[in-house]
């Protein structure tokens, strides 16, 4: 087998990006859009893994390099993309705006796996930035009210988060003096820098209370660019903070509650806030947002106790990969339901949506089960304190998910259907589908875990729960008024500007400043003329006559008319 | 021969001027090839001098006009990198003009002065003194001037007032500030680290209220604030002038101007020494900030980016201000990329007022619809301005950002932050506009852009591109900036 | 012997002379004359900076009862200016008039070769009285220039001059009559002398006052403007950049010859200076005809001079005031270029008021280039003589720490950019301003010389360094 060169990683769509710039070009191309990603995923199972490259003259010095870390997120990155581009081809068949779409989906895509590759701090910003801007074109896809809201709100957070990340990687820089982004994990990075860093990916990553352009976002952008952003770049914030922060180096017992405290306020609004929404991609937008808050206390866990790192580390990575795949294929699977009508065909697809979502609320004998089994065992190294309500709090995700799971299959399950949305749109759902389900299999060690029947009971909680409450809206005859979109910044409106009764012109400006005008000069008169010559010449001979006659100083101001004599 | 390469650069503008100035109007053919040519020749001599000089060559002539006074040219690394970018912006602009200005009035007056200007901007480059740096200064003042007021309108005339008024008072300022340096110093050369010697130590105050003048002086080119009115009034210039008061020429000279007064008249140890640097710095930061917060309220298109053009020079200013090696490359190579980035800008925005008659960015919507070229140039600049990697931008910023931590102002950093959001927020709603608005329903073409409008942004887009992605690559703005500081720095 | 010296005196009166005698060849005659003057002037500047200054005695009588005439640097230079603009507006006066326009009268060729030859001489007198008597003639051959168009206004015009030129003239003689009977001798070399005595003092101040009023000195300026802004333009040239500089030659002159003890007279020199510029500048700014800006502006230009003359300080210790006269070098071309423009701008549109300067069926034309050059020139913005001749006096103000001479000269730049630009900004109308069909001027004799001498003051900036050269060779 040829040695696959690490550059064709983020060329490969970057090139195609550049050919579909051709007008003539683009119906011949389009259809290669889902295959872009396909080199990452050669490089990803490539083995042994592609040799680093070194491009000194790109930038300040570029280096790709796979790392045992980027490894997995390259692999599931680069499947969700083509699988993705699959489905936008087909959901975008005709809509306007595709080619856009399209050229933002692979700037977007470039970038977020460029990112994982990238190990000099230029070339990472470059990607983070090319994901970051590129997907704003993702959530503007459609140009709906609710789109330019999400698109406006998500584009100030990424703007922000990226200053922050610049901010911080360049202190982080100069203190290292070093260009790779693994020195800034080093200890002599301060603090101030990682915090600054850690605050820019958090923004992608959705932590609390950086979430807010969230589940706008993903409720705006069509279906595969929800399921691109949930499933590839959220974890692209969480890839970014496991390279830069100082896992398993270093105790910053600080940062670690900070970051728990953020964590478990996730955990508590996502299903707090999904369950009132009334839109199936917004409730699965709120229960990434859970999902992400697990991970990220996870790294909080790390950052409290290094020593436990080496456990959790692989947890986490498992929990990412199990949520990337499982959130992905729930997203792909909305405009499948969208293409049916209420039926057999419909109830089928939902069926297969239940048990996806049942993974994802870590069911046991799916992928769900042995990512959060792993992080269980693993948060026991967690410092003694914590220990306290861990266990709640991991309970409380799981019971939060499968609210929100059953929250958004209902609202599937009644949702109109879209003639205009093609059938095939399922084929890709169907390929995540099964991957997710054949998860067990493909993750290491996962056949091989028992099932634990304690998983069993935050679902069954949670069919009780939403039973009783259904049972509750019925008798009482109550309907749901979903709140305005955007939580905090929803309660914001810009105040009506009157109108202006009437415009006018400004008045010309005649003003010519330095011009004087006035009426005819005075009439000549001689006889002043004949006083003023006169006049001068005395006063000149006064002062002659009366000078002294030694040298005496001329500069010197003012007029030694009056002065000398 | 090779000694009187710099004359020869100067005087393939300067000389072309009167010819170009005498043609009657409607000789079009001959004077686009003779400015053509005249920018093609200039270029390639350019391109020697760059190489002579990275060889090591060095090139100095003079001419003694009064006792104790001369007109020195001479060609070091820093003229190159001045040098290299109106020369090569020239050609692009020249080309542009042509296209714009076709059928349009006065078109020798234009492409005379047009030729005068770059003149004095070569000048300027090359200049080897002060003495000779301020006539050139000058001289560029007047020859713009005609350029500004070129569309013969009331607002115009109102415009180059304004610009007169603000640029000879610089100048004179500049004058005043250069006598007296000259009455105190004898002679001021450009030499690397300085040349004034234990002056600094024995008059200090005099030093220190020179430095104000000069920098008064070269700061209203620079657009400092408060001096900046001029800029965003000569918008109303056609796009052609527009792209050199902001690009090749006129700030620029403010900036180089505040380079070599730092760095070849004053030197980074007397800088210190008399605590000039930090006051520089401070206006500097303020003029960025000023810039980008007036920037986010103007609709009209030009006049935006005018102000965009106020806070971007000051990162040059800031870059030398902030006496620091790291600085001073993000300084000086932010000459060259927010040249070609705001060139690229501005040449796009006269496209899109030359072929869909919009001036406004509420005008702005669905243009990447109706003219992808020119928006997708425009969209290229416009995220370098921001920063976005792997645009030249960042690369400025970058080296600004290390350079202010290595001048121990950790506070530049939020200055950069603070100003990229800014940028964003006044850019990125034009970005928004055209490519993701509709066009209006009546939305008809005004004009064909012709080849000659279209291709100069294009390029200059790709130069914004490729800055940035081979900054490292050795005849990059930022290698050549590096062999620049290390002189300066050693 | 003959030299260039006793050349470039005798050559213009007998060319005037014979210019008179034969009308029919006196353009012809006259231009040749010019252009041989000019020839001797450079020659005679080649000569001196070559072997130094020399002295010439005519009829090889030595002075005190022969004339003398003493050929150092600043004479040469000023005889050079003198023929440079003399041969443009010759130049000038040679070009056919523009169609539908009175041809120019006859007599302009013998009093343009009698003005020529006195202020030749006036510029290598070494005495006093001869100052005097070249004065006189050229006073008289200056008013016949003025009244040359034969108008109303340009005879009220010529006996204003005429009034103004005795009175000064008078006090002048007064002047000379006094140091003689002081000092019994009236060359120049006798004015240290003259310093240390009060009747010497008194009769140099006369004699200051009378160049005062023939220098259009503020506050003697009064007559001028009128004068100037109604003769003919090759007469407005000639009287504006030449005649009133013989005056501050001679003032410089003194000022040169008179050491320390002549400080008082200097300083008074400046001070009127400072009112001219200002006040100069103030009356340009209210102008509404053409001709009258250009009039004021030399008052002010003429303050600026004086000013320099005044501040430049006692000789011997500084050479200030070789900026000084590289000033009056640079007005003289850039003014000239200015009268000669401004007539051709006259004569294009029909009148000379600068709020019509913006007809619109006009193109400009190479006559408000012109004046735009000149301008700049006057103005003092590089890299004109002007803006050397400034900067050299600023560099020496500083120097001196003359702060407020300092701030004056830089205000007198200021009011010039800003009366200047009212007329340059309308000589770049275009766009809306111009009709379609707008026609250009047609090139004229006028604006070739208008042109060429705007281009001079221009070009003279870059090659100071011969003036400042010449001025170096003094007699010792």
């Amino acid at each position: 087998m040829i040695a696959l060169p690490l550059w064709i990683v983020p060329a490969a769509p970057l090139v195609l990006l550049a050919l579909l710039l051709v007008p003539q070009a683009r119906p011949a191309l389009r259809a290669l859009v889902p295959l872009a990603p396909l080199p990452a995923l050669a490089a990803a199972l490539a083995s042994p893994a592609p040799a680093p490259v070194t491009l000194d003259w790109l930038m300040l010095g570029t280096e790709l390099a796979l790392t045992d870390t980027a490894r997995p997120f390259l692999g599931f990155t680069a499947a969700l993309w083509a699988l993705a581009g699959w489905q936008a081809l087909r959901l975008l068949r005709d809509a306007p705006g595709r080619d856009r779409f399209l050229a933002c989906f692979l700037l977007a895509m470039t970038g977020n796996l460029g990112l994982l590759v990238a190990q000099d701090i230029a070339a990472f910003y470059s990607f983070f930035a090319a994901m970051s801007l590129a997907s704003w074109g993702l959530v503007l896809q459609g140009g709906g009210a609710a789109q330019v809201f999400a698109g406006r709100v998500y584009i100030g957070f990424a703007v922000t988060g990226e200053l922050a990340l610049f901010a911080g990687l360049s202190l982080g820089a100069f203190a290292t003096g070093e260009t790779r982004l693994a020195a800034m994990a080093g200890p002599e990075v301060p603090a101030l820098a990682t915090a600054l860093m850690a605050a820019g990916l958090l923004v992608k990553l959705g932590a609390v209370p950086l979430h807010l352009w969230l589940p706008l976002a993903h409720a705006a952008a069509p279906a595969p660019a929800s399921a691109v952003l949930s499933g590839a770049m959220l974890k692209a914030g969480l890839f970014g903070l496991m390279t830069v922060l100082p896992l398993g180096s270093a105790a910053l017992p600080g940062a670690a509650a900070g970051l728990a405290a953020m964590a478990l306020a996730g955990l508590v609004l996502a299903p707090a806030l999904g369950l009132v929404q009334a839109e199936a991609k917004a409730v699965l937008a709120y229960s990434s947002i859970g999902q992400m808050s697990l991970m990220a206390l996870g790294l909080a866990a790390g950052l409290a106790a290094p020593a436990a790192w080496p456990l959790l580390g692989p947890a986490v990575l498992l929990l990412a990969v199990h949520h990337a795949f499982a959130k992905a294929a729930l997203f792909l699977g909305v405009p499948a339901v969208w293409s049916t009508a209420p039926g057999a065909l419909r109830a089928a697809l939902l069926a297969a949506l239940a048990l996806l979502a049942l993974a994802l609320a870590g069911l046991p004998a799916t992928s769900g089960a042995i990512a959060k089994t792993a992080l269980k065992e693993a948060l026991e190294a967690a410092p003694a304190g914590w220990q306290v309500w861990l266990g709640t709090a991991l309970f409380a995700a799981s019971l939060g998910t499968a609210l929100l799971m059953l929250r958004a299959l209902w609202l599937l399950a009644d949702a109109p259907q879209k003639p205009d949305t093609a059938g095939d749109v399922a084929l890709p759902w169907l390929g995540a589908t099964g991957l997710v389900l054949a998860a067990p299999w493909l993750l290491p060690g996962g056949a091989a875990a028992a099932p634990d029947p304690a998983d069993l009971v935050p679902p069954g909680l949670a069919a009780a729960l939403a039973l009783a409450a259904l049972a509750l809206v019925r008798s009482f005859g109550l309907r749901l008024a979903p709140p305005k979109a955007g939580e905090l910044l929803g309660l914001f409106e810009a105040a009506p500007r009157p109108a202006p009764v009437l415009a006018l012109p400004p008045p010309p400006r005649r003003g010519r400043t330095l011009v004087v005008r006035r009426g005819r000069g005075a009439v000549a008169r001689p006889e002043r003329g004949a006083l003023a010559i006169l006049g001068v010449a005395a006063a000149l001979a006064l002062v002659m006559a009366l000078a002294p006659a030694g040298p005496a100083p001329v500069s010197a101001p003012p007029a030694p008319v009056t002065g000398e004599g | 021969m090779t000694e009187l390469l710099p004359l020869a650069i100067l005087m393939t503008s300067l000389g072309v001027a009167p010819a170009i100035l005498a043609m009657p109007d409607d000789w079009s053919r001959l004077r686009t090839a003779v400015n053509l040519a005249a920018a093609a020749l200039k270029l390639g001599l350019v391109a020697w001098l760059s190489l002579s000089v990275a060889q090591g060559a060095e090139f100095g002539l003079g001419l003694e006009i009064a006792p104790g006074l001369a007109l020195e040219l001479k060609a070091d690394a820093l003229s190159v990198l001045f040098l290299a970018l109106s020369s090569v912006l020239w050609l692009l602009t020249t080309l542009y003009a042509v296209g714009y200005l076709e059928g349009g009035t006065d078109r020798s007056r234009f492409f005379g002065f047009f030729s005068l200007c770059v003149a004095a901007t070569v000048g300027i480059a090359m200049a080897g003194n002060l003495f000779t740096f301020v006539v050139f200064f000058e001289l560029l003042t007047l020859a713009t001037w005609p350029l500004v007021v070129h569309r013969g309108s009331a607002e115009a005339h109102r415009a180059g007032r304004i610009y007169l008024v603000y640029t000879l008072g610089g100048g004179l300022a500049l004058t005043l500030g250069a006598a007296w340096l000259y009455a105190l110093a004898g002679a001021v050369p450009f030499a690397p680290r300085g040349v004034l010697g234990d002056l600094p130590q024995t008059h200090p105050v005099a030093v220190t209220a020179i430095f104000v003048l000069l920098i008064a002086g070269v700061g209203v080119k620079a657009a400092l604030v408060p001096l900046h009115g001029w800029l965003p009034v000569s918008m109303v210039a056609p796009a052609p002038v527009s792209a050199l008061l902001h690009a090749v020429a006129v700030v620029k000279s403010g900036a180089y101007g505040i380079m070599r007064i730092v760095y070849d008249v004053y030197g980074v140890e007397t800088m210190q020494g008399l605590g000039l640097a930090a006051p520089l710095a401070a206006l500097a930061g303020a003029t960025i900030l000023w810039g980008s917060f007036r920037a986010l309220r103007q609709d009209d298109l030009k006049k935006r980016l005018a102000y965009s053009t106020v806070s971007q020079v000051s990162y040059i200013t800031l870059g030398v201000a902030l006496i620091s090696p790291l600085a001073a490359v993000g300084g000086l190579a932010h000459l060259i990329h927010q040249g070609i980035m705001k060139i690229t800008l501005f040449l796009a925005a006269g496209n899109f007022a030359e072929g869909r008659g919009v001036k406004t960015v509420s005008g702005m919507d669905g243009m990447g619809r109706l003219m992808p070229g020119a928006t997708l140039a425009f969209t290229v600049g416009a995220l370098g301005m921001i920063g976005v990697p792997p645009l030249a931008g960042f690369i400025s910023k970058w080296y600004l950002g290390a350079g202010g931590l290595d001048a121990g102002q950790p506070a530049v950093i939020a200055l950069l932050a603070g100003s990229g959001l800014m940028n964003a927020a006044y850019f990125l709603p034009i970005l928004y506009r055209a490519w993701f608005r509709d066009p209006p329903a009546d939305a008809v073409p005004k004009r064909r852009i012709g080849w000659m409008l279209a291709v100069p942004p294009a390029v200059t887009a790709g130069f914004v591109l490729a800055a940035g992605l081979l900054a490292n690559a050795p005849f990059s703005p930022l290698g050549w900036t590096r062999f620049i500081v290390s002189l300066e720095y050693l | 012997m003959v030299t260039e010296t006793s050349l470039l005196v005798t050559l213009p009166f007998l060319a005037a002379l014979a210019a008179a005698a034969a009308p029919r060849a006196a353009a012809t005659l006259g231009m040749a004359a010019t252009l041989a003057n000019a020839g001797f002037a450079a020659l005679l500047a080649r000569a001196l900076l070559a072997d130094g200054a020399r002295e010439t005695s005519l009829g090889g009588w030595e002075a005190p009862l022969g004339i003398t005439l003493r050929a150092d640097g600043l004479a040469a230079l000023m005889i050079g200016m003198t023929a440079l603009v003399g041969s443009a507006v010759a130049l000038q006066a040679m070009g056919r008039p523009a169609p539908g326009r009175p041809a120019p009268a006859g007599g302009f060729w013998p009093l343009w070769l009698a003005t020529l030859g006195a202020m030749n001489a006036l510029f290598l007198s070494d005495d006093l009285f001869n100052l005097y008597v070249t004065f006189e003639i050229l006073g008289l051959s200056a008013v016949g220039l003025t009244a040359l168009t034969g108008s109303r206004r340009a005879l009220r015009a010529a006996f204003d001059y005429l009034s103004a030129g005795l009175a000064g003239s008078l006090l002048l003689l007064l002047g000379v009559a006094l140091a003689y009977a002081e000092a019994g001798r009236v060359d120049l070399a006798a004015v240290p002398a003259l310093v240390e005595t009060m009747r010497g003092r008194i009769a140099l101040a006369l004699v200051l006052a009378g160049l005062a009023v023939k220098a259009a000195l503020f506050p003697l300026h009064f007559w001028m403007p009128a004068a100037h802004a109604n003769a003919a333009p090759p007469a407005s040239a000639l009287l504006s950049a030449l005649v009133v500089k013989t005056a501050l030659y001679v003032a410089l002159r003194l000022s040169l010859e008179g050491g320390a003890g002549i400080a008082p007279a200097r300083a008074a020199l400046a001070v009127a200076g400072s009112g001219a510029m200002l006040w100069g500048a103030w009356n340009a700014l209210r102008a509404e005809r053409l001709k009258l800006l250009v009039a004021h502006s030399t008052v002010a230009q003429i303050g600026l001079i004086a000013l320099a003359l005044g501040v430049a300080g006692n000789p011997a210790d500084s050479t200030l005031w070789q900026a000084a006269a590289l000033l009056m070098l640079s007005h003289a071309l850039a003014k000239a270029a200015m009268f000669l423009a401004a007539g051709r701008i006259a004569e294009e549109l029909g009148h000379d008021r600068i709020s019509g300067l913006n007809r619109t069926e006009l193109r400009p034309g190479a006559a408000e280039f012109a004046f735009a050059i000149a301008a700049v020139s006057l103005i003092g913005l590089p890299p004109t003589a002007g803006f050397v001749g400034k900067w050299v006096l600023i560099e020496g103000l500083i120097a001196r720490e003359a702060w407020i001479w300092v701030a004056l000269v830089m205000t007198g730049t200021v009011l010039s950019a800003a009366y200047l630009s009212r007329v340059v900004s309308r000589c770049l109308r275009g766009g809306p301003h111009v009709a379609p069909g707008a026609r250009r001027p047609a090139w004229h004799m006028g604006d070739v010389a208008a042109l060429g001498l705007a281009v001079g003051a221009l070009a003279l900036g870059l090659a100071s360094a011969l003036p400042f050269a010449l001025l170096e060779t003094t007699l010792t």
